[in-house]
């Protein structure tokens, strides 16, 4: 199957008069394949949204080349199949929502009589049901509810969504989280630019990271959480036998009420620990392997901090 | 397109300045109407009362229809830039912008969308402002106002031509004040260069830059004359000299294909 999105190489550097140019963007490559959810991470200005707006042809490339469900990202049949949520929106405020989602559609030639079905389910979807305010009236989540339901309003193969959960509360970002799987489920393919890093780790199939207009790090998330080789051991009662049993340790073991957290020297070393509690007749809720989190990840890789082979070894 | 368009209807008659036009423009026919009385005098000629004094329709008509076509040329002229300015440049705001370039329609059919828009608004007010009382005069007296149409046709075309410097420069710079001021400056311009011969050319020596005067002439849209134009086609029903308008075509034409141009390469 064909990739969703391709780009090979692609950079933007903006010109500006009497300054020096601004690289946004630079030899960025990525492939997106169809039906997954792919999230893009970075800091501001790393140029995330650049990359975005190249793929949907609001920005030209001043290098590479990408191909967006097998066209040219200035392709109109192409977009027509593409949903887009901007980070930053204006809508027309004296407009309601069925209204502004009418007229949105018709842009990406979706009928008349395929919107008067589409869009009462579509906001019923977003959770905006039978809404009858205008747009001015609308609080911050509901407008960005209703520009989710813009970007799915031509039920489009691929969307870009920028920040789709800026302004929700956590009820409103669980519904968006819900939605975006049940996208992918359908088959549709979603391109997310989230600086919710719990987000991007809950839903996304594979990461990228730009950094300074760079790509940093790609892949899936659990190759970008990676294993720290620090253990974390919970028992039923942190007594003296449970301390005495992780004595071996020399000091190494950090205890934070009935869990004991420490970086094992080998395997054997682990498994000694946990034969000593069973010696002990310490009990053992759990045993489980630390991973740095997503958000360890992205930090590493804009502060420069990554971690050295010998660390990554162990 | 037509989606743009009428998407650009709505919004003026939402953000009131385009109502406030129409409704300000249908003020004069609901005057004439309240004010003007129509009687045959023994003779058989129609004459018109009308604050105390009364004219044979021949005059009356004259006179009120060119003082019409007068202020359709200037302050109408004005008041259309006014409103149609923000049809001109909304689109482009940050944020909307993105939204809608995303979608299927090729970017040309935002512009020449909110274009005819801009100048359907301008028509449909200069229709009721001028437009109107000829048809009622028209009626009431018997005399033919036809070619009067012919002449706020030419008023249209005028503003069309200041409309397209508008969309060309508001894709540089979206908010409406330059846009707006470039429109004024085009129309005060195109007069000032009308008239170079008798002014600029006598205070300059250089035939080099007459030179140059000449050609700015040439290129640049020619307000005055169309004006011009649109007097003597009311009067004559016909057109004297074609040179002006097809020059300002041209001139139009170039516009909204660098426009069309410039918005195709613009980022968002």
């Amino acid at each position: 199957m064909a990739p969703a999105v391709e780009a090979e190489n692609l950079g933007k550097t903006y010109k500006r008069m009497f300054r020096k140019p601004a690289p946004a963007l630079e030899g960025a490559s990525l492939r997106v394949e169809q039906g997954t959810i792919f999230g893009l991470l970075g800091a501001n200005g790393a140029g995330k949204t650049t990359l975005v707006k190249i793929l949907l042809s609001l920005v030209p490339p001043t290098q590479g080349s990408a191909r967006v469900l097998g066209r040219a990202p200035g392709d109109s049949a192409m977009r027509r199949r593409v949903g887009y949520l901007p980070e930053q929106m204006r809508m027309p405020e004296y407009m309601r929502a069925a209204t502004f989602l009418t007229y949105m559609g018709k842009l990406n030639g979706v009928s008349p009589d395929a919107l008067q079905k589409r869009i009462p389910a579509l906001l019923e979807q977003v959770g905006l049901p039978g809404e009858k305010k205008t747009i001015k009236e609308y609080s911050k989540g509901m407008q960005q509810r209703l520009g989710l339901a813009q970007a799915l309003v031509n039920d489009p193969d691929l969307l870009f969504l920028d920040e789709p959960t800026e302004g929700l509360d956590p009820v409103g970002r669980k519904q968006v989280r819900d939605l975006l799987v049940a996208l992918r489920a359908a088959g549709k393919t979603i391109f997310l630019n989230s600086h919710l890093l719990s987000e991007i780790e809950l839903v996304c199939d594979r990461v990228l990271i730009l950094n300074r207009g760079k790509v940093a790090r790609e892949g899936t998330p659990a190759e970008l959480t990676r294993k720290k080789g620090e253990y974390r051991i919970t028992v039923g009662e942190a007594g003296a036998a449970a301390r005495d049993a992780v004595a071996v340790l020399d000091g190494d073991a950090q205890w934070t009420g009935s869990t004991v957290s420490f970086l094992p020297e080998s395997r054997a070393q682990l498994n000694a620990v946990i034969d000593r509690l069973r010696a002990a007749h310490v009990e053992i809720e759990s045993i489980e392997a630390v991973r740095t989190s997503l958000e360890d990840s992205f930090i590493q890789v804009v502060t420069g901090d990554e971690p050295s082979a010998a660390q990554e070894a162990r | 397109m037509i989606t743009v368009t009428w998407h650009a209807l709505r919004e003026t008659i939402h953000r009131r300045m385009g109502l406030a036009v129409i409704v300000l423009a249908l003020l004069v026919p609901g005057f004439l109407m309240w004010k003007a009385n129509f009687r045959h005098a023994p003779d058989g000629r129609v004459m018109v009362t009308m604050g105390g004094v009364e004219l044979a329709a021949q005059a009356f008509v004259q006179g009120t229809l060119g003082a019409l076509l007068g202020m359709s040329q200037q302050l109408w002229t004005w008041v259309g830039i006014f409103a149609a300015a923000p049809l001109l440049t909304s689109y482009l705001e940050k944020g909307w912008a993105e939204m809608q370039f995303a979608k299927g329609l090729p970017r040309w059919q935002f512009l020449m969308g909110r274009y005819l828009a801009s100048v359907l608004v301008f028509g449909l007010s200069l229709f009721c402002l001028a437009g109107l009382p000829a048809l009622y005069l028209g009626l009431r007296t018997g005399i033919s106002t036809r070619s009067y149409f012919g002449a706020l046709a030419l008023g249209v075309f005028h503003f069309a031509v200041l409309a397209a410097v508008m969309a060309l420069v508001s894709i540089q710079q979206a908010p409406t004040a330059l846009p707006t001021l470039t429109a004024f400056l085009t129309m005060l311009l195109s007069a000032a260069l009308a008239g170079r011969k008798e002014t600029f050319f006598t205070m300059i020596s250089s035939e080099w830059v007459k030179s140059a005067f000449d050609w700015a002439y040439r290129i640049l849209p020619k307000s005055s004359e169309v004006g011009r134009a649109a007097v003597v086609f009311w009067q004559k029903g016909a057109v004297e000299d074609w040179w002006p308008l097809w020059s300002t075509a041209l001139f139009l034409a170039g516009a909204l294909g660098l426009a069309i141009w410039s918005l195709q390469r613009k980022s968002f």
